[in-house]
């Protein structure tokens, strides 16, 4: 793999994470959200 | 003074300066910011993995803090913002880890290896998950603030341990020294500092509300509702109907029948 490679799949993995709890920490998650 | 810094839009200003900044740091990590002479292009990495490595560490001190006040007032509202903090945390303890594994893999050639702070770092991320599954134990919201309070005061002790056992037990991973030359460099890695303390802020905020409602007691509006599981009650008369439509005698065609059609019970409901 090439540098960008690393590059690309940690920025990926940090996008999903944020995202992940920018998403969760909304409530929206729970049954019927708001 | 506290009444008009109460009145700020804290959330607002986030919801705008927190995307602005991470746009800016993502221009300059990734764009702006040269390659390493050493380590190639995988150095933009590092303009993930520290802002979250000194940000789990802020937000472990904001829980203790917060666990401090909760046992000085006995407010479960410090219980709460104790909690969002651990799991901020959590998460960016995870992503520490995940992003100084990928900068291993082509820097030391091993995705992972026991160096001391790698391990205390997996250590601390363990036993601050363990404070969110301490948590689910008992059903007194008291008695599991209380408990939180204490064991994240004893889990913050790895804090101080994990950030200078790069000194104490020199290894692989790189000592806390900043020295870094080029400025577009030093511009990426504070800007992502500054993008990751505005985007964990707004989301904290967030995270503390949802709790907030979720821990409100009912409204006088929400008791008035009547649940969607319980039909309104019918009247007498038509509870009374018997399943199968009774004939009444022979109905001419055509003409309607004397009894309620279910139609018109559904109605009637």
């Amino acid at each position: 793999m090439s540098g960008w490679s690393y590059v690309i799949a940690g920025y990926l993995v940090a996008a999903v994470i944020w995202g992940g709890y920018w998403v969760w920490s909304g409530g929206r998650l729970r049954r019927g959200g708001r | 003074m506290l009444a008009t810094l109460r009145r700020f839009p804290t959330a607002r200003v986030l919801s705008v300066a927190a995307p602005l900044s991470l746009a800016v740091a993502l221009i300059l990590a990734l764009v702006v910011a040269p390659p390493d002479a050493l380590q190639g292009q995988s150095v933009r990495l590092m303009y993930l993995h520290v802002p979250a490595a000194i940000g789990a560490y802020l937000c472990y001190g904001l829980a203790v803090l917060a666990g401090l006040a909760y046992l000085r007032r006995r407010d479960l509202a410090w219980d709460r913002r104790a909690r969002a903090a651990v799991e901020l945390g959590v998460g960016l303890t995870a992503l520490t880890l995940i992003e100084g594994s990928i900068w291993a893999r082509p820097t030391w050639g091993v995705y992972w290896t026991w160096d001391p702070r790698l391990v205390t770092t997996a250590l601390l991320f363990l036993v601050f998950l363990g404070y969110l599954a301490l948590r689910m134990v008992s059903a007194d919201p008291h008695r599991v603030a209380r408990r939180g309070a204490i064991f994240s005061m004893l889990g913050f002790i790895l804090v101080p341990v994990d950030h200078f056992c790069v000194i104490w037990f020199p290894s692989i991973h790189q000592p806390p020294q900043l020295v870094i030359e080029d400025p577009r460099m030093i511009a990426a890695l504070v800007v992502s500092m500054v993008a990751f303390a505005l985007l964990g802020a707004w989301i904290y905020l967030r995270r503390v509300a949802v709790l907030a409602e979720l821990a409100a007691p009912a409204t006088v509006s929400d008791q008035l509702n009547v649940a969607p599981e319980q039909p309104a009650a019918l009247p007498d008369q038509l509870s009374a109907l018997p399943d199968q439509p009774v004939a009444l005698g022979r109905q001419p065609a055509g003409q309607p029948s004397a009894q309620p059609t279910s139609a018109a019970v559904a109605g009637q409901r």
